[in-house]
C-alpha cells in the first residue's frame, strides 16, 4: 500500500491558485498551503511557518499591488516549500517601509526570499527549506 | 463606579464566614448584590468589542456567582482579587464560544483544544514536531479536521484567565487586577490603530526593540518613531478611558 504520508515527498508540479485581491483570501490560501504541506510530510511546526509566509506574501501583494487578483503557487521539492506570489502593479516602491517589514517577517521564517518588479508585476518568492528556521 | 471600602471588606469577610456556616440563599444573594460592581467593571472593559453590554453583564454576573459559590476565605485572598479572574474567565469563554474574528467551522472550534493538547503530547513523546497524520491518528479524526483546527488557532487566540490557568497566578492586589483587565482591553483596542502603528508598538513592546532599531527597520527617523509611539499610546489611553454609554 502506498503511504500517502511519506515524509519529504516532492510534488511533480506546482499547485497554482488565483484568488481575488482580498485579505479574507488569506485563510483560504493558508488552509490550501497547509493541506499541501501536510500531504508532503511537513510537521505541524513547519506548517505554521509556511502559513506565516503565505499570509505575508499575499498581504504584501494586496497592499502594494493594483491588480484584481493575486496568483499564488506552492512548489514542493525535497525538503523545501516555496511560496510564489504575483500581481499587477502600476507603481511599486521596493523601498516602501511596509515592504521592509514584510522582508523582516519573511527573513524570520524563510531560508530565502525575494521581492521583485518585473514587467509591471510584483513578484514575491519565499523559500522555506529544512531545517526550518523557527520550527 | 463603586469601589470597595474597608467597611465593605469587613462586611464581606463576615458574610462569607456566615455563608460557609449556613449556606443561606438570601445571604448569598446579598453578597452578589453588594459585589455586583465587580461584574459591571469586568463587563465594561469588554464593551468595546461589539457585543451588547447587557449580554456581557449577564455573563460577568454568572462569573460573579461562581466566584461567590467557590470562594474560600481561609485561603487569605481578598474576594475581589479572587472573583476578578473568574469573571474575566467567564467573559473570555463567552468570546471564545460566541465571537470569532473570522467564521470558523464549529468542528474546528471544538477540536482546537484537543489538537493543541495532542500536539504537545506527541511532541514530547516523539521528541520532534509531529506530523498532521500522527495527530489525526492519535485523535481518530481526519487530517483535514486537524488542519482546520490548526487554522482555528490563528482565527482566535484565547488564553485562560482562570485561577487554574497554566502559567498564570491569581492577582492578589488591585494593581495586578487592573493590569490584567487593562491588558485584555488593550488587545481589543490595538485593532483600531493603523497597521503601521500597530507594527511599531509590536516591535517596541513585544520584540523589545529600541526606537532606533525600529526606525532602521521601517526606514524612518528615531524621532518619528518616538512620536508615533507617543501618539499611539495616547490614542490607546484615550480609548481606554472612554465612558460606556450603555452601562
Amino acid at each position: 500500500m502506498t503511504d500517502v504520508h511519506a515524509t519529504d515527498t516532492a510534488l511533480s508540479g506546482p499547485v497554482e491558485i488565483r484568488v481575488p485581491a482580498d485579505p479574507a483570501m488569506s485563510r483560504v490560501l493558508r488552509l490550501a498551503a497547509s493541506g499541501v504541506a501536510s500531504l508532503c510530510g511537513f510537521s505541524v511546526d513547519e506548517i505554521e511557518e509556511i502559513k506565516i509566509a503565505v499570509s505575508e506574501v499575499l498581504i504584501a501583494l494586496i497592499e502594494h499591488g493594483a491588480g484584481h487578483h493575486v496568483d499564488v503557487s506552492f512548489v514542493v521539492e525535497q525538503g523545501s516549500f516555496t511560496v510564489l506570489g504575483d500581481t499587477e502593479v502600476h507603481e511599486f516602491d521596493l523601498d516602501h517601509p511596509d515592504l521592509r517589514l514584510c522582508r523582516t517577517v519573511l527573513a524570520e521564517v524563510c531560508t530565502d526570499h525575494t521581492i521583485e518588479l518585473i514587467d509591471e508585476h510584483a513578484r514575491i518568492s519565499a523559500v522555506l527549506r529544512r531545517p526550518f528556521k523557527a520550527a | 463606579m463603586h469601589e470597595s471600602t474597608e467597611a465593605d471588606d469587613e462586611w464581606l469577610d463576615d458574610a462569607f464566614r456566615r455563608l460557609a456556616e449556613t449556606r443561606d440563599d438570601a445571604l448569598r444573594d446579598e453578597i452578589v448584590e453588594r459585589t455586583n460592581w465587580l461584574a459591571v467593571r469586568g463587563a465594561r472593559r469588554f464593551a468595546s468589542r461589539g457585543e451588547p453590554f447587557d449580554d456581557l453583564l449577564q455573563v460577568a454576573r454568572m462569573g460573579l456567582l461562581k466566584a461567590v459559590d467557590r470562594f474560600d476565605r481561609s485561603v487569605g485572598v481578598h474576594f475581589g482579587a479572587y472573583a476578578t479572574p473568574t469573571i474575566l474567565g467567564e467573559l473570555r469563554r463567552y468570546f471564545r464560544d460566541h465571537t470569532w474574528s473570522v467564521h470558523v467551522p464549529r468542528r474546528a472550534k471544538d477540536l482546537r483544544p484537543a489538537v493543541n493538547e495532542a500536539t504537545d503530547q506527541l511532541s514530547k513523546e516523539l521528541g520532534r514536531s509531529p506530523q498532521v497524520h500522527e495527530i489525526a491518528q492519535h485523535l481518530h479524526i481526519t487530517d483535514d479536521a486537524v488542519l482546520e483546527a490548526m487554522e482555528a488557532n490563528s482565527a482566535y487566540r484565547s488564553y485562560s484567565l482562570d485561577p487554574q490557568g497554566v502559567g498564570r497566578s491569581v492577582p492578589t492586589t488591585k494593581n495586578e487586577f487592573d493590569g490584567i483587565v487593562d491588558r485584555e482591553v488593550v488587545i481589543g483596542l490595538l485593532d483600531r490603530l493603523p497597521a503601521r502603528e500597530r507594527k511599531i508598538l509590536y516591535l517596541r513592546f513585544f520584540e523589545e526593540l529600541s526606537q532606533s532599531q525600529i526606525a532602521e527597520q521601517i526606514g524612518t527617523s528615531q524621532v518619528h518613531v518616538g512620536r508615533l509611539i507617543s501618539s499611539s499610546l495616547a490614542s490607546l489611553r484615550s480609548a481606554l478611558d472612554e465612558p460606556i454609554a450603555s452601562a
